[in-house]
């Protein structure tokens, strides 16, 4: 079954657009641009401001791409998340490796982000999903096998939905790449818009 | 009990928990700092342990004193003056 596409979404470079639209433009440093997104989406989730950069990043390409289908997704759709990236946790590995370097107590809310996984965990606490998750690393995005592991779960009828996509966050160097896919439902979106976009 | 210890607390607190959206003020002396009171979590309570060795000196024990001593701001800071050097 062909994942029918229903939104997808970009966030790098101090820019956040949305179905090839821009929805927010700011600072171009992640660390601002992210609270700055945060507020932009009318977000309040206090939690947020606990997570790494790179689970920030996940988390708010995710609602902007929840915002954008005209029907919400609820807890028991049966939604499947599926993520990739190049450089793992190393943004906040670094951070960890340093506080044992310069011989300090190692900060617990650092340390649990070590694993890029956690995000899918922060996505699936906030929208109350408990469907499958996988994060595996690539040396970059292609959105063809994204929707391949899409239709596999579509098929095998472990989802009804599928979120997620390139992720990934080093240095102050931050792209998410973001897709939300359905089945059983007419495509919003071709693959060929979707190729064009995320090759940018 | 040190009006300026508990503030020092919360913004301890606040810069390590990076509760963002709060300041001193918003959080009350006697403000359970778990459960349905300020919320905070597992994750929390092992940071506020890394707070008291690296600000203050001191290692929790008994971790079974926990929960009685990690409840409010007040019980926070009676440990401190209690057991600081």
């Amino acid at each position: 079954m062909q994942p029918a596409i229903l939104a997808y979404c970009v966030l790098k470079g101090g820019r956040a657009k949305v179905n090839g639209q821009t929805y927010f433009a700011g600072s171009q440093v992640v660390d601002q641009f992210l609270p700055e997104l945060y507020a932009a989406l009318g977000l309040n989730y206090p939690k947020f401001f606990k997570m790494d950069n790179l689970a920030k990043l996940a988390f708010l390409a995710t609602e902007a791409l929840l915002q954008s289908v005209p029907n919400p997704l609820h807890a028991n759709d049966n939604v499947a998340q599926f993520f990739m990236n190049s450089d793992s946790s190393l943004d906040t590995d670094l951070v960890h490796q340093a506080m044992i370097n310069e011989h300090r107590n190692v900060s617990p809310s650092v340390f649990v982000y070590t694993l890029p996984n956690i995000l899918m965990g922060e996505i699936a606490i906030k929208n109350k999903w408990h469907g499958e998750n996988l994060f595996i690393l690539a040396p970059d995005f292609n959105v063809i096998d994204w929707l391949n592991e899409a239709r596999l779960l579509f098929d095998l009828q472990k989802a009804t939905y599928c979120i997620g996509g390139w992720v990934n966050c080093l240095n102050g160097n931050y792209e998410a790449k973001l897709v939300l896919a359905a089945a059983n439902q007419p495509a919003q979106i071709t693959i060929e818009t979707l190729k064009d976009e995320f090759a940018v | 009990m040190s009006e300026s210890l508990k503030r020092e607390l919360k913004e301890h607190l606040i810069a390590q928990l990076n509760l963002a959206d709060l300041t001193p003020e918003d959080i009350a002396d006697d403000q359970p700092l778990f459960g349905n009171g300020l919320g905070l979590d597992s994750i929390d309570a092992l940071e506020i342990i890394v707070i008291l060795d690296n600000e203050y000196g001191l290692t929790l024990k008994n971790p079974e004193e926990g929960k009685e001593i990690f409840h409010t701001i007040n019980s926070l800071a009676a440990y401190i003056e209690k057991n600081k050097a």
